[in-house]
């Protein structure tokens, strides 16, 4: 009898996220899928709006990487215009982008990881949260809210002056830096970067205890999709598309952005409103079993796919990373992207040392003009959480006639239902849901730090609950996690 | 000092009448005389706990939308206390409120009073303006302020 | 010219005669509000927001086309006029889609600040949700009738000011909509100077200048006073 085990978190709209884990007739997991109900209408929203509004308009839609839709919005508009915008624009743009790394990435790794990693997956749910965490240690939730606050002042410095304008604007941005700024954070480094070297020690010495976690969370060959410099350098910002295989080898060096369609197709199942981006040229599926064209974007692919940082401390890093390659291929398990993390943090704390550095930002000249130039503007940069794309079509006026979001974590869907495949495989116990087998699926996704909340703030807020239906669709099994 | 932390989404509707809600508080408030820091954010994170923890925090009350579903709610304001022993983060990138509580209290050493307002929402769309339920909800805050304690939120007392 | 008293709120008030009642309360420190009006243009009384109470007069009238008269006992703030008020900008926030936390003028707009001030916390109306096109075929300035509450001060600055009456409203009631060069694109439209009066005394992001990014719109209103009477007071150099 097969038999399907729903793990569904109640939530709003969008991050309505279930968690379907099926059975075979004989009681092993055959598939999983990880259902999201996302409405396309955002893009519906912006259709006919004219486009120097899109940063303000993209950047009000999620509230956890606004940043991120700011500048990818702020890029697609520079490329309607044709225009290359001021050099202090674009430092200051990779500046807050770097303040968003460290906010971002330490949220998910301090806040939302490390209870499990620091208190055990297992663990009584009641003591594996937050509170367990700081109490545990409250040394280092004190300089994880420092680190997170550090990000967010330099986000608050530059980007948010009033209620919530865009500060990244088609040609530029609007604001520049004052000396005192520069000043608070050349102040700050030192310590955040402190932080950081502790949390990858602490990470380092607990890896020890998760040699199975490291085998099954995501351990699987894929390709890796990522921006990097015309060098082959770790990028956040702006570069060129690459593509790795799950050897090693590159498929595509460094693909123009424009290009990207070339490369990325999108797929559409009835049991999702998130898309499934795959690399096109391997093609979506063939039979039932894997798909080809199954990419990862995010920290993992990120540091994956450069040649080097670029930064001495990461470069550091970078090279104990790769010892985690089997046989000198890419990192596989999507639990290393926890350190992956960890790596980007320090990236852009280093980057965010030499931007302040640079007396080049301090430039007056901000903001370049133009009129409509191109139909079409793309923008792909990297958001915390993956490859961020942005691609507008506009009219001769500058009405936008065709709006397209592909977000980071629409690029890691394929991967992320594989990553609970994978774990459901090794972890589910005859045909009972355990605590374990749910922190470890929470887990599992978490590492891919998906943005579900893409516009409401709820998800997840809501009792979990776990449902073991058999084939009929009668319900054996139930838990409700709160 | 009562700090308000109403948190939402002012694009999708309802999600939004959670940081409207927080003004509305606030107005209310403000009119007996208290004094109020309103903190309007899109999601609860960690260091929404150094607010809290600041000296002269009498109580904190958080402002939330909740998804109202038909014959499960009464469509109507609610009030409920906050532990401030933690709480639990799903997949997502909130937190609950107790767990910005706890941050308080463990980080800080600070546990003044919480409590979590809630407004019934049902329609989460691209876009501002409320659904009638919502709209409903929103004018009972007087009701619902004159049915709790004089001291609330500084001092407990029977919530609903 | 002569003098009336009259008696606005239970205070008595002296006015020239050829003032209106508007004019003659803010004189005396009461605010009306208004969104039509705007100083140096002719009166319209179309929004209706400064409608007031007159005794002996049994309907309520525009105080910004309505002119002082010697007796005149008149009420500008009861409990009657507010509700009227609020629901007047109700009406114009469901006539048209204004989402304001995405508009160019957020936060410097005068209908946002208005529902601010009359407290409008949620409109009772069902929003009509229209399709209307923005208009950004102008080299320099952009047209959106989705945030237009048709108080006509584009139009009546075009023509009283500029003199060159590109702007016009065309259709009836809900069908009504601002027009540029009889109802072509405004970008075709020959009649137009480019002077962009019309973007500067719009209150709500109706008429942005192109490329503004949300919230970046502000409008100079006073420059229109110093235009009609800088001359006159020597004042050579405009600055707000």
């Amino acid at each position: 009898m097969a038999q399907t085990i729903h793990i569904e978190p109640v939530t709003r709209i969008e991050g309505h996220a279930k968690i379907t884990i099926e059975l075979d007739d004989a009681g092993k997991v055959s598939d999983a899928k990880f259902h999201v109900v996302e409405f396309r209408g955002f893009e519906k929203f912006c259709e006919g709006r004219t486009y120097p509004e899109m940063p303000g308009i993209t950047m009000r839609i999620c509230g956890i990487c606004p940043i991120s839709h700011m500048i990818a919005s702020a890029k697609a508009c520079d490329a309607i215009t044709g225009v290359r915008i001021p050099k202090a624009a674009e430092k200051l743009r990779r500046l807050i982008n770097h303040a968003q790394y460290v906010q971002s990435h330490a949220l998910s790794f301090f806040h939302l990881s490390a209870p499990d990693l620091l208190l055990g997956m297992e663990s009584d749910p009641a003591a594996r949260n937050v509170i367990g965490l700081i109490q545990a240690n409250p040394d280092l939730a004190r300089k994880a809210v420092r680190l997170r606050q550090f990000g967010q002042e330099i986000i608050r410095m530059l980007g948010t002056k009033s209620v919530h304008p865009p500060w990244a604007v088609p040609g530029g941005v609007r604001d520049g830096l004052k000396e005192e700024n520069i000043e608070w954070i050349r102040k700050r480094l030192p310590e955040e970067m402190d932080t950081t070297e502790l949390a990858i020690k602490l990470l380092l010495d607990s890896y020890g205890g998760f040699s199975r976690e490291i085998e099954v969370y995501g351990n699987f060959p894929s390709l890796f999709v990522g921006l990097v410099t015309p060098e082959g350098g770790l990028e956040f910002y702006d570069g060129l598309l690459r593509v790795m295989d799950a050897d090693g080898k590159l498929l595509e060096k460094g693909l123009a952005n424009e290009k990207w369609r070339d490369i990325i197709a999108e797929a559409v199942e009835p049991w999702s409103y998130l898309k499934f981006p795959y690399f096109k040229p391997f093609g979506y599926r063939i039979g039932n079993g894997d798909i080809p064209g199954l990419y990862r974007v995010g920290p993992l692919a990120r540091v994956n796919i450069c040649d080097f940082a670029g930064t001495p401390k990461a470069d550091r890093e970078l090279r104990n990373f790769r010892r985690l390659g089997k046989e000198g291929k890419p990192v596989w398990s999507s639990f290393h992207t926890h350190y992956a993390r960890l790596i980007e943090i320090l990236f852009s704390l280093e980057k965010i040392g030499e931007l302040i550095e640079d007396p080049a930002i301090m430039n007056g000249h901000l903001r370049s003009q133009a009129g409509v130039n191109n139909d079409m503007g793309v923008g792909i940069m990297e958001a915390p959480r993956g490859t961020l794309f942005h691609e507008y079509q506009v009219d001769e006026t500058g009405v936008l006639k065709k709006v397209n979001l592909l977000v980071a974590t629409g690029n890691n869907n394929l991967a992320m239902n594989k990553t609970i495949l994978q774990i459901a495989r090794s972890y589910m116990d005859g045909a009972s849901i355990t605590e374990g087998l749910c922190n470890r699926v929470e887990h599992g996704i978490r590492l891919y730090d998906p943005c579900l909340s893409c516009s409401t703030h709820a998800v997840g807020q809501m009792p979990m609950v776990l449902q073991l239906v058999d084939s009929k669709g009668n319900l054996v099994d139930q838990k409700v996690r709160g | 000092m009562i700090v308000i932390i109403a948190y939402g989404n002012t694009l999708r509707r309802d999600d939004g009448a959670g940081v409207f809600l927080g003004g509305m508080l606030r107005g209310a408030l403000k009119k007996n005389g208290r004094e109020v820091n309103l903190i309007e954010v899109h999601q609860l994170t960690p260091e929404l706990s150094i607010p809290i923890a600041e000296e002269g925090v009498s109580s904190v009350v958080f402002v939330d939308t909740r998804v109202a579903e038909e014959g499960k709610d009464n469509f109507d304001l609610r009030v409920t206390a906050v532990s401030t022993q933690g709480g639990r983060s799903g997949c997502g990138h909130h937190l609950d409120p107790a767990s910005v509580m706890a941050y308080a209290r463990v980080l800080y050493g600070k546990w003044p009073p919480a409590w979590l307002l809630t407004v019934p929402g049902v329609d989460f769309q691209h876009g501002e303006g409320f659904s009638a339920f919502t709209q409903q909800a929103l004018s009972r805050l007087p009701h619902l302020l004159a049915s709790l304690p004089r001291e609330w939120p500084d001092k407990e007392g029977p919530v609903s | 010219m002569p003098v009336v008293t009259l008696t606005i709120n239970d205070k008595l008030v002296s006015a020239q005669s050829d003032k209106t009642v508007l004019e003659a309360a803010r004189d005396a420190g009461f605010e009306i509000p208004t969104l039509c009006h705007l100083e140096g243009l002719t009166p319209r009384g179309g929004c209706r927001l400064c409608l007031v109470e007159v005794e002996g007069v049994p309907r309520l009238l525009a105080s910004c086309v309505t002119q002082v008269q010697e007796g005149m006992v008149v009420r500008t703030e009861t409990e009657r006029l507010h509700n009227y008020r609020k629901m007047m900008v109700e009406l114009l926030l469901a006539e048209r889609n204004h989402v304001c936390a995405v508009c160019v003028m957020n936060g410097h707009c005068e209908l946002q600040s208005l529902a601010a001030k009359l407290g409008v916390d949620h409109v009772r109306y069902d929003y009509l949700c229209p399709d209307l096109p923005v208009d950004a075929s102008h080299e320099r300035n952009t047209r959106d009738p989705n945030r237009c509450i048709l108080c006509a001060r584009c139009i009546r600055v075009c023509d009283e000011v500029e003199g060159a009456h590109c702007l016009d409203m065309m259709g009836r009631g809900i069908h009504c909509n601002i027009i540029t060069g009889m109802n072509q694109e405004w970008g075709k439209a020959r009649s137009c100077t480019a002077c962009g009066k019309c973007v500067q005394v719009c209150p709500t992001g109706a008429l942005f200048k192109k490329g503004s990014s949300v919230a970046e719109m502000e409008k100079q209103r006073e420059f229109l006073i110093w235009i009609l009477d800088g001359r006159d007071k020597k004042v050579w150099h405009w600055s707000r």
